[in-house]
Parts: C-alpha cells; sequence; structure tokens
C-alpha cells in the first residue's frame, strides 16, 4: 500500500492525473476493494499533499492540482460497479459542515456510502444551515452524513447538526474536525460519530429513523462561546489594524483561524481544540520579512478579546508563553 | 346487687344487646337492649327463633351472617359479624355481632351466646371514607388519562411540526401510531396537481424502514379508493374490503391479515387530505379511537402544510432555474466555472443571473446581471433579461448592442426595475480568445493574469432599463493561457460583515493567490474567501462568479 502511495504522489507532483487514475485503478485490479483504494491511498496522499503546503514545500496552486485530481480518481473508483452489489437502504445526504471547504472527505464518504447501498445526494463544501434545511424539506432524506475537517468549524457544525435534527432527520458525524473520540460530535449533537467513512456505514444502518431536536448546550462556558462567536469579525480587524495589509494577507488568516478555534474550543469546553490549533499554526506560520512574529500576533490576539472571555485570555496566554513570547 | 346484674347494668347502659341462643330448644333469647336495637315493640314483637333473628337482617347480607355463625356453630369458638338490620319501622342499622359457641362432648352444638350493638355511626363513616376513596381514584384515573392523552398530543404536534417534507411526514405519522398502538399503520396523502396522485407510506414496527408507494389511480389502485372513495369524514372501526390492502405487494399481506382495522380520515381547510388507517391485533377502545381522530385532526393540517411548502418549493426552483442556464456548456478554449449563491427562501430570491451559450460554429457568449431589488419581483425579471440577451447575441448582436437590446426590453416591460449586466463573447482564435466585453451599469470584471496581477476591466456604461437611450462601451480583452476573466455581482464586493464590505482589496488579494489555477479552483476559493469574510451569518444578497480561464 506505501509502495501505491508513493506512486500515486509521484503521478500528483508530475501533474499526470491519468496516471494517477492508473495507480489507483490498478490497485483495485489486483484486488483492494475501491473503497479502501479511496481511504488508504487516495485520502492519505492528499494528507501528505496537505503536510507538503504547510512546510512550504508545495504551493497553494499544486495543493489545489492535487485535490482536483483527487476528486477525479475519487469519482472513477466510484464508478467501479460493486461486487456484489449492496442490498438498497435508504437515502442520506452528505455535506461538509458550515465554513469547511475541505470536501475531499465527504467526497469519499458520500462514494463509500453509496457501495454500501445509499443513495446519496452531495450537497459538497461549506453548506449553510438554511440550505440544508431546504433540502431536508424539499427531499426528506433519512440520514444527514455532515463532515468536518477542522475543528475550528465545529459551530458550523453545531449549527448544521440542530438543522437536521429540528426538522427530524437523525445525523451521523465525521471528520478529522471532531476529534478521534465521539465526545466533540456527541456534544454539538449527532446521534453518532462515525471515525471512518467505513464506519459510517454501520453507524447509518443503527441510526433510528427519525429524531428528536439536538438537546441544547449546557455548560459553563458557553455564555464565553457565545460573546466570543459574536465578535470574532471584530477581533480579527482589531488585530489586523495592527500592520499595513495585515488582515488581508496569509498571515491575517492564521489569526481568523485562531479565534474560530478558540470560539469552537468554548463550544465543545475542551481547549485542546485551541491547543491543536496552535501547534499547528507553531509548524505552518512562516511570517514574511515584515511580518510580526507568531508570539507577538498571538499578544495581539490576546489584546483584542473581549472583556468578558476569561478563559479564551487564559489559553492564548498559555499560547504566548508556549510561542517563547 | 350481684356483679352479673352490675355487668348487664353495664351493657345496657353502654346499649350493648345480649342474646343466647339454645338451638335444642328452637329459640333465641333477647334482652331489652337488644330487643331495642332491633326496634321490637309489643306490635312487631320478635318471634324468638333463628329464623326470626334471620329475618331481620338485611337481605343483602343474610348469606354471610348465616355463614359465618353456622361455621361457629359446627366448629364451636367466637365468631364475629358486622351487618346491616332492618327493623319494623323500616329503619336500617348497622350492627356488629359478637359471640361463642359451646360444644357438647359429641361435638355438636350446645348454646350460644353473644352481644349486638350499634355501629351505624362507625360504618356511615367507613362508607363515606370508601366512597371518598373510590371517587379519588376514579379522578385519579381521569387526570392521569388526560394527562396521557395531552402527552400523546403534545408528542403529536411536536412530530408533525418537524419537517415539511410530505412523505417523511407520513412517515413520520405512521411510525408514531405504530409505536403507540401497535399493528401496521397506513397513512396515505393526497398530492393535488395537474394530475393527483396518492402517496402511501406503511409502517410495521419489525420493518426496517417504511414502505412507500405514490402513484395515481391506476398505479395505487387501494389507497386512491381509500382517499377518494371514503366518505371524508367516515371512522371505519371494520372492513374486510380488499382495497384495505396497502398497495405494494412486499406489504399486502401483513397490512390486510385479519385483526381490527381503525381509519381515521385527514383533513384541512375543509377539504380531505388523505387518511390513517392501523390495523392490528387488539380490539379498539373508546379512548384510543378519539386520541387518534384528535392526532388526526392535526395531521390533516400538517400534511396540508407539508404540500403548500413542496408547492412553493417548486415555485422557488422553478424562478431558480429560470436564471441559470440548463447546464454549464464547455468552451473550446475556455475553463468556465461558475460560483453561484442564491437565496433559497422565496422571499430572499435575488434578481441575479448567469448565461453561457454557444452563438454560431465558433463563437461563445457569456453573461451576468442582476434585476435590482428582491423576492419575486425581482426573480420574475431575471429569466426574461437572460433570454433576452440571448436572443440578441443569437440574432447577430455583440455585447454592447445586446445590452441596448435588453434596455429596449426593459423599456417596453414598463417594469419600472432597473438591471444591470455585463456581458462577453469570445472567438475562438489561433492566437487565443478573442474577447470583447461590454457592460450596462454592471460592476467592471476583473482578469486575473497567469502571473498574479489582477486587473480591471475599464468598460463603462449606463443602467439598463430607466433611459431610452443609453451609452454603452465595448473593449476588448486580450486572454494569454492561463489567464482568467471573472464575471459578478455587487453580492461579492458587497458581501458585508460586521458593517464592513468584502472590498477591493480582499478581492483582489484572494484573486492573486489562485492565479493561473483552474477556473473551478478560482470559482471556489473566491467562495471560501466570502465565507469567510462574511463568517457564520451568511450572505444576505444572491451572489454569481462566473470564471473564464484561458486554457491556450
Amino acid at each position: 500500500m506505501t509502495d501505491a502511495i508513493t506512486r500515486y504522489l509521484a503521478a500528483v507532483e508530475s501533474g499526470d492525473g491519468e496516471q494517477a487514475a492508473v495507480v489507483a485503478l490498478g490497485e483495485v485490479a489486483a484486488g483492494t476493494p475501491p473503497e479502501q483504494v479511496m481511504t488508504e491511498i487516495v485520502a492519505r496522499a492528499q494528507a501528505e499533499v496537505g503536510e507538503r503546503w504547510e512546510a512550504g514545500k508545495w504551493s497553494i496552486a499544486r495543493e489545489h492540482m492535487a485535490t482536483a485530481i483527487a476528486e477525479d480518481v475519487v469519482a472513477a473508483l466510484g464508478a467501479v460497479p460493486a461486487d456484489p452489489p449492496a442490498a438498497r437502504k435508504g437515502r442520506v445526504v452528505v455535506a461538509c459542515v458550515e465554513g469547511e471547504w475541505h470536501s475531499l472527505p465527504s467526497r469519499i464518504a458520500g462514494h463509500v456510502l453509496n457501495r454500501g447501498g445509499w443513495a446519496v445526494t452531495y450537497l459538497g463544501p461549506s453548506v449553510p444551515a438554511d440550505q440544508l434545511a431546504a433540502f431536508l424539506h424539499d427531499h426528506g432524506p433519512h440520514a444527514v452524513a455532515v463532515s468536518c475537517v477542522v475543528a475550528a468549524n465545529l459551530p458550523g457544525a453545531r449549527a448544521v447538526i440542530e438543522t437536521a435534527r429540528d426538522a427530524g432527520t437523525p445525523v451521523v458525524a465525521g471528520g478529522r474536525g471532531f476529534g478521534s473520540s465521539p465526545h466533540w460530535a456527541l456534544a454539538v449533537g449527532a446521534n453518532q460519530w462515525a471515525p471512518t467513512a467505513m464506519e459510517a456505514r454501520g453507524a447509518l444502518e443503527s441510526l433510528p429513523s427519525f429524531t428528536d431536536p439536538a438537546p441544547p448546550i449546557r455548560h459553563e462556558r458557553m455564555p464565553e462561546h457565545r460573546a466570543l462567536a459574536r465578535s470574532v469579525t471584530a477581533i480579527v480587524a482589531a488585530v489586523g489594524a495592527k500592520w499595513d495589509g495585515f488582515e488581508v494577507s496569509r498571515a491575517g488568516d492564521f489569526v481568523s483561524w485562531a479565534a474560530r478555534s478558540l470560539t469552537a474550543a468554548l463550544l465543545v469546553d475542551d481547549r485542546r481544540v485551541f491547543d491543536d490549533y496552535d501547534a499547528w499554526m507553531a509548524r505552518a506560520y512562516r511570517p514574511h520579512p515584515g511580518e510580526p512574529a507568531m508570539s507577538v500576533v498571538l499578544r495581539a490576539l490576546a489584546a483584542a478579546l473581549p472583556d468578558d472571555s476569561p478563559t479564551a485570555h487564559a489559553w492564548v496566554q498559555d499560547a504566548v508563553a508556549r510561542a517563547g513570547g | 346487687m350481684d356483679g352479673a346484674t352490675d355487668i348487664g347494668t353495664l351493657l345496657a347502659d353502654a346499649e350493648i344487646g345480649v342474646w343466647r341462643w339454645e338451638p335444642r330448644a328452637g329459640k333465641v333469647v333477647w334482652d331489652a337492649a337488644t330487643r331495642a336495637l332491633f326496634g321490637v315493640t309489643a306490635e312487631h314483637e320478635f318471634g324468638g327463633t333463628f329464623e326470626d333473628f334471620v329475618a331481620a337482617v338485611h337481605p343483602d347480607d343474610r348469606e354471610q351472617v348465616v355463614a359465618t355463625i353456622m361455621a361457629a356453630a359446627a366448629s364451636g369458638g367466637r365468631f364475629l359479624v358486622r351487618h346491616r338490620i332492618v327493623r319494623p319501622d323500616r329503619a336500617t342499622l348497622w350492627v356488629e355481632g359478637r359471640g361463642f359457641v359451646v360444644l357438647d362432648g359429641g361435638g355438636q352444638m350446645l348454646e350460644g351466646a353473644g352481644i349486638v350493638y350499634d355501629v351505624s355511626a362507625q360504618a356511615e363513616a367507613a362508607a363515606e371514607r370508601q366512597e371518598l376513596l373510590e371517587s379519588v381514584q376514579v379522578a385519579e384515573d381521569a387526570t392521569a388519562a388526560t394527562r396521557e392523552r395531552l402527552r400523546a398530543l403534545i408528542e403529536a404536534d411536536a412530530v408533525l411540526a418537524a419537517t415539511l417534507n410530505l412523505e417523511r411526514l407520513a412517515a413520520r405519522l405512521a411510525d408514531l401510531v405504530v409505536s403507540r398502538h401497535g399493528g401496521v399503520a397506513v397513512v396515505d396523502a393526497v398530492v393535488a396537481g395537474v394530475d393527483p396522485l396518492v402517496l402511501s407510506v406503511a409502517r410495521h414496527a419489525a420493518w426496517g424502514r417504511e414502505v412507500v408507494t405514490r402513484g395515481d389511480r391506476r398505479q395505487a389502485p387501494n389507497a386512491w379508493r381509500r382517499v377518494r372513495e371514503l366518505p371524508p369524514s367516515a371512522v371505519v372501526t371494520a372492513s374486510d374490503a380488499d382495497w384495505w390492502r396497502f398497495d405494494d405487494e412486499r406489504t399486502a399481506e401483513l397490512a390486510g391479515a385479519g385483526g381490527h382495522l381503525l381509519s381515521v380520515p385527514l383533513a384541512a381547510r375543509g377539504k380531505p387530505v388523505g387518511r390513517l388507517s392501523v390495523r392490528r391485533e387488539a380490539a379498539w377502545g373508546d379512548g384510543a379511537i378519539e386520541l387518534l381522530e384528535a392526532i388526526a385532526g392535526r395531521a390533516g393540517t400538517a400534511l396540508d402544510r407539508a404540500e403548500l411548502y413542496e408547492e412553493r418549493s417548486r415555485v422557488a426552483a422553478a424562478f431558480r432555474d429560470i436564471v441559470v442556464p440548463p447546464s454549464l456548456e464547455q468552451v473550446p478554449g475556455l475553463d468556465v466555472a461558475v460560483e453561484y449563491r442564491p437565496a433559497h427562501e422565496l422571499a430572499r430570491l435575488g434578481g441575479d443571473f448567469y448565461d453561457v451559450f454557444p452563438v454560431g460554429d465558433s463563437s461563445w457568449a457569456l453573461a451576468v446581471g442582476d434585476v435590482c431589488g428582491k423576492g419575486v419581483g425581482a426573480a420574475v425579471l431575471a429569466g426574461p433579461a437572460r433570454h433576452s440577451l440571448r436572443a440578441a447575441a443569437l440574432a447577430g448582436s455583440g455585447p454592447a448592442a445586446a445590452l441596448r437590446i435588453l434596455n429596449d426590453t426593459l423599456l417596453l416591460e414598463r417594469s419600472h426595475r432597473f438591471v444591470t449586466a455585463v456581458m462577453a463573447t469570445v472567438a475562438a482564435d489561433r492566437d487565443g480568445p478573442v474577447v470583447r466585453v461590454a457592460s450596462g451599469g454592471h460592476p467592471q470584471p476583473v482578469v486575473v493574469r497567469a502571473g498574479g496581477t489582477v486587473e480591471r476591466v475599464a468598460v463603462r456604461g449606463e443602467l439598463l432599463g430607466v433611459f431610452d437611450e443609453v451609452r454603452i462601451e465595448e473593449v476588448e480583452v486580450g486572454l494569454q493561457g492561463g489567464d482568467a476573466l471573472l464575471l459578478f455581482t455587487d453580492g461579492l464586493g458587497e458581501a458585508v460583515a460586521a458593517g464592513r464590505p468584502f472590498g477591493e482589496q480582499r478581492l483582489s488579494q484572494a484573486l492573486a493567490e489562485v492565479a493561473g489555477l483552474p477556473a473551478k479552483a478560482i470559482a471556489e476559493s473566491l467562495g471560501v474567501a466570502l465565507d469567510a469574510w462574511v463568517g457564520p451569518q451568511g450572505l444576505s444578497d444572491d451572489v454569481v462568479c462566473l470564471v473564464a480561464s484561458s486554457t491556450r
């Protein structure tokens, strides 16, 4: 499998989508189920691509190209007839949560579910809650599978899950953004958590036909979460105003995601959401000449937080300390 | 006075009668107190036998009293009876009698004796207490039943309010009924339209999922008869008619297998909208029938609402469909992608439209426009505006001329709504596409060069639909391989977060980052940047971004 990943990546590296598909379909011909090729070759290779971008080895253009190739390959794998064909199940809608633009994992999940007998409607990246509601009322699927890849989008996950359950439609949640245990998925109201696309099949089978509305989230940090969620844009603007052109720069994006990660961490009452983001930022943030160092950016973020957010303040201060500020 | 007399006096003072029974002599002797208790007078003398005593006992209590005394007479020892007596003056009293029986050596009764006294006051109090307890129990039962009924209705309301999808609603109603009453539930719903259909959803606890059919008179004949041929108000509690069978053959047997049927009509706004039918093993009590009728009343309204919603969605979808081309055409030499974010609420529908279509053999047209205002009034004009540009281009007009024709068309419509639009024609050429662009009061297009520079296309023109004569410029734009032309509506630049628009600088920055990428990547990254900007509150207006990048 490692060998196949290497060959697949080499094809992607040279921009050869056809060769990438040949590698993937070759694995299928050699007896690996298409689902497994999707999750263990294409998805893993894409993770590697992400790491290369993070490390500054690959440009954003190359990453885009790799994503486009991966989508085509996944579509080709999805078109391989299932043998034997799976018994027909119900209708499921697959969607990325509000704000989530990493769509490859959910595309793969859509194909895996489809091959498991489900009639799948794929709604694509960043599906706003009201659009999902309209779809659910228009088409009445039996279940919703939501994907969240970046934990900062957990508030977006909460919004779509609430919407789905309000319509009585049960929800399976999956994707790296929900972490490696069921806690965050269940905290934001999912009926089931599925760590992998294959496990999402099983989770769908065990869902009830109908669900009650998602229970309200009640813990002591919720007021702080709500206050912070309202001020994300203002925080980003306040930090951005400190350096000329900062707000529209790549570095400005880091601040925006940091503020969202704080909001998400408060929502699920787990500082790891922010700490994980901070650790990632420490690896990926490389200021251009004239741009502030990470500890300086974090200190500006702390200063821009609203007064009534002691927890967020403490978490950012810890991050400042870790950044050596 | 001897001791016995003393006791007799005490007993008499306490109104306690003393009696003696000598079965061998066949007589019962009552003292004065006993005689007074039993209301013996000169006119109504006591006969002095056991039978005379029994005659004085209230007829309803006789059996029990005689049985108790006879048991004691047979085995000897003490006995206690509490019973009513009916006096000659018709008064009824409660008395308690305590006695003992002495047996002879052969185990036969020798004699009996005992006391008897009035316990009416106690007995009445006890009876009252019992009555009270019983009525409290009745009240509690009634309250519990009412509470249970209320709970069921609240649950039904929540379930029926959750979804606006007709099929899902019918399935959930069937599920609710089956989980509460068992058996097989079938919900039939009339789907009105040009060709009316009946949707039927059947549910049984043992089935993994509901079974659904949707069909007309021919395809679903049984469902059709249920909703169309039964009197709309009839509650049916028994019928062996064939058409109670569910139309789907997978469930025909289960649904039609014996048991007790209950079918209630579903109606709303004075018209029948469907039926709810349940067949189960257990018979139907009045409470269950009443409850199902109450649920049916609510379900009728919910089905009606779902059907109205379905119609509304069809209308909104029709409006959305008419503003976009049926599919995104492949243009030779160009890579075309679009990011279209329409408002999904009918009330928030905007007037944005876009189009990509071939003109002749080697030329293509791209258009993006915006009818001012929101809602149905704006949306209803966007489709015709798109078609006007199509017609003008197909008739041979260049971009500026096509926009002028749109202006004339709008003026003839007297719609009092102005329109802005930008149009580009692309002619395939050996050296790459030749692009001509014209604008009618629309945000200027942008060219993203493969190298990363972002340029405005300086083309000017006046609003459409206002002036008889409009000045509209037309310019040529050169696109080299990897250069992209971006046509968009003002929803992009004006997307607002915390009072600040997305703006020119942010747009340029976002575009510079994706320069040279395929059109799809450019369109998508604009979507990402826009979402990142507006955050969770989302866009307030339609947005169209049409990207055409040169592939050679």
